[in-house]
C-alpha cells in the first residue's frame, strides 16, 4: 500500500444495530420466547408431577435447525435464553421494544401425546408467569400457555388464570398430528377466550424428524420450517373459517405466528372461488349443524380483516422495493401485520426492515405499535 | 482514497473483530493470525453488526450474530451463495498501527 501522509483516525465505535427510530415510538412485539428453568417451574407444578418431572418433559426426537447452522446445540435459542423477569427486561431494551407479549418457549409440550403432563406442565408455567414475571414490570404482558389438545382442559386453565390483566391472549401450537385449530373439537377454549376477550395465538411448531405438518420425509429445514409451516398456517386458517369459527364467535381475533404472510392473496381468491364453487358441504360442519345454518356469514376472504392478523416475524422482504410495495399493498400489510421479533430464535427479526423499506410513517407506527393495541384489548 | 488509522494491531484480539468510524463509514475489522480484514459492519440482509459476529479462523469466515449469514472476508461474498456480496476494503499494517484504506 502507498503511504498516505494524510490519514485519519478512525474511530472505534459499538454500533446499536437497532434502528433507533423505533425505540420513540414505543414498540410492542408480539413474540418473545421466554423460558424459564425446568426447575423454577416445578416449584408451582402439582403433584405427581412435581415430584416426578424432574426434567423437561421427553418427546420423541427433537428436530430442529441443528444442521442447518453451523451452531452448537439445537439451533433454535441462538440469541440467548430469557429465564426470569429480569432477562426479558435486559433483552427488550436492547432491542428497543416498549411492550411485549411473552409466548411459551415450551414448544414441544404442546405436541406431546401425555396429555396430564401437558395439563400439569401448562399450569405450572402460568402460575410461575402470575408469581415471578409479571409483578415485574407492566411491559411484560404474557399469553396463557394450554393443553390444547385437550379443550375442556384448556378451556379449565383459560378460566382459572384468565381474569389476570396481563394475560393478553391464549397461547396454541400448531402442528400437523391432530386436527386443525379450527376444529369445533377446540371450542371448549374458543369459547373461554372469547368470554375474556382474549385473542388465540396459532404459533407454528410441533416438529419432530423431518416430519414437517403436511408430510413425513422433508430432509431440509427450509422445507420442514421455511415452507411447510405456511402451508400448515393456512390450513389452520382454512379450518377456522369455512368450519364456521368466525360465524359462531363473530368478535373472536386470532393472530397467525411465524406461518408466513405473502401467501394471504392466493389464499383469498382461491377459497372464495372453491367456496361459490363448493358451497354445500358448509352445513354440514358442526356449527353449522348446531346453528341451523347452511351457508357462510361472509365470503371466506372477509374474515381477514375482522378476525385475522399476523405477526410480522420472518418478514422476507423481496430485493425490488416495487414488488414489495406490490405485497403491501395486496395483503393490507400496514393493518394486518403485528410487529413480532421471535427473540431469541435464529429467525429473530429486530424491526430495522420497518424503516428500511417503503412504508408509511402512519403505517410504521400501526405495524409496531398501534395495531397490536387495537387487536390485544387488554393492551390499550 | 483516504487511508484511516484503525489503531494498533493489539487492539484487535486474534480471532475477533471491531468496529470503527472511517468517515460516514462504520467498518468491521477482523483479525486472524496476522492478518487482517474489513467489511462494512451491517449486515446487508436485515443490519447485524457484523463486529459481534463469530469469526471463523479456518475458513476465515465471520459469522452475522442474527441470521448466521456466514460473509468470506477475503473476497466479501457469501459462502451458501456469491451472488450476495459485501464490499471489501484494504487493509495493511504499518508499524504496529492497522490501516484501512477507503
Amino acid at each position: 500500500m502507498d503511504v498516505n501522509p494524510k490519514r485519519e483516525r478512525a474511530m472505534r465505535v459499538k454500533p446499536d444495530p437497532i434502528d433507533p427510530r423505533g425505540r420513540a415510538i414505543g414498540v410492542v412485539d408480539t413474540d418473545f420466547h421466554f423460558l424459564p428453568e425446568w426447575e423454577d417451574l416445578r416449584k408451582y407444578m402439582r403433584e405427581p408431577f412435581k415430584s416426578a418431572l424432574t426434567k423437561y418433559p421427553p418427546v420423541g426426537g427433537d428436530y430442529g435447525p441443528a444442521y442447518a447452522l453451523d451452531l452448537e446445540g439445537t439451533g433454535q435459542e441462538t440469541q440467548g435464553r430469557a429465564r426470569t423477569a429480569e432477562d426479558i427486561l435486559r433483552v427488550i431494551d436492547q432491542i428497543g421494544v416498549e411492550t411485549v407479549i411473552v409466548s411459551p418457549g415450551f414448544q414441544r409440550p404442546q405436541s406431546m401425546f401425555h396429555q396430564a403432563a401437558v395439563t400439569a406442565t401448562s399450569q405450572a408455567y402460568n402460575d410461575y408467569l402470575i408469581h415471578e414475571v409479571i409483578p415485574a414490570s407492566p411491559r411484560i404482558k404474557c399469553e396463557i400457555m394450554v393443553n390444547h389438545r385437550n379443550p375442556e382442559a384448556g378451556a379449565e386453565e383459560i378460566r382459572r388464570v384468565g381474569d389476570n390483566p396481563s394475560f393478553v391472549s391464549v397461547y396454541t401450537e400448531f402442528g400437523g398430528n391432530y386436527e386443525p385449530l379450527g376444529s369445533f373439537k377446540h371450542d371448549p377454549i374458543f369459547e373461554a377466550a372469547a368470554e375474556r376477550n382474549l385473542v388465540v395465538t396459532s404459533h407454528v411448531g410441533a416438529f419432530w424428524q423431518q416430519f414437517t405438518p403436511l408430510h413425513q420425509g422433508a430432509r431440509t429445514w427450509t422445507e420442514l420450517f421455511g415452507i411447510a409451516s405456511c402451508g400448515i398456517s393456512m390450513s389452520y386458517i382454512a379450518s377456522m373459517i369455512m368450519q364456521g369459527l368466525f360465524d359462531k364467535w363473530p368478535n373472536l381475533k386470532i393472530i397467525l405466528k411465524e406461518g408466513g404472510f405473502w401467501w394471504m392473496p392466493e389464499f383469498q381468491a382461491r377459497a372464495d372461488d372453491f367456496y361459490l364453487n363448493h358451497p354445500n358441504d358448509i352445513k354440514l360442519v358442526e356449527r353449522k349443524l348446531e346453528s341451523g345454518k347452511k351457508f357462510l356469514d361472509k365470503m371466506p376472504s372477509e374474515y381477514f380483516a375482522s378476525n385475522i392478523r399476523f405477526a410480522s416475524q420472518p418478514m422476507c422482504i423481496p430485493e425490488n422495493m416495487e414488488d414489495f410495495k406490490s405485497l403491501m399493498r395486496l395483503c393490507k400489510g400496514e393493518d394486518m401485520l403485528l410487529y413480532s421479533s421471535d427473540w431469541p430464535h435464529a429467525t429473530f427479526d429486530p424491526y430495522n426492515w420497518v424503516f428500511e423499506t417503503p412504508i408509511s410513517e402512519e403505517g410504521r407506527k400501526k405495524i409496531l405499535r398501534d395495531n397490536a393495541k387495537a387487536w390485544f384489548a387488554r393492551l390499550s | 482514497m483516504q487511508e484511516y488509522v484503525v489503531g494498533k494491531v493489539a487492539d484487535i484480539p486474534d480471532g475477533k473483530g471491531i468496529a470503527v468510524q472511517a468517515g460516514r463509514r462504520t467498518i468491521a475489522v477482523f483479525r486472524i493470525g496476522e492478518s487482517f480484514f474489513a467489511i462494512p459492519n451491517a449486515c446487508p440482509h436485515k443490519g447485524a453488526s457484523l463486529c459481534e459476529g463469530a469469526v471463523v479462523c479456518e475458513t476465515k469466515v465471520v459469522r452475522c450474530p442474527w441470521h448466521h449469514w456466514n460473509w468470506q472476508l477475503e473476497d466479501g461474498k457469501l459462502e451458501a451463495h456469491p451472488g450476495h456480496g459485501v464490499r471489501t476494503y484494504e487493509v495493511a499494517v504499518d508499524g504496529d498501527e492497522v490501516i484501512v484504506r477507503i
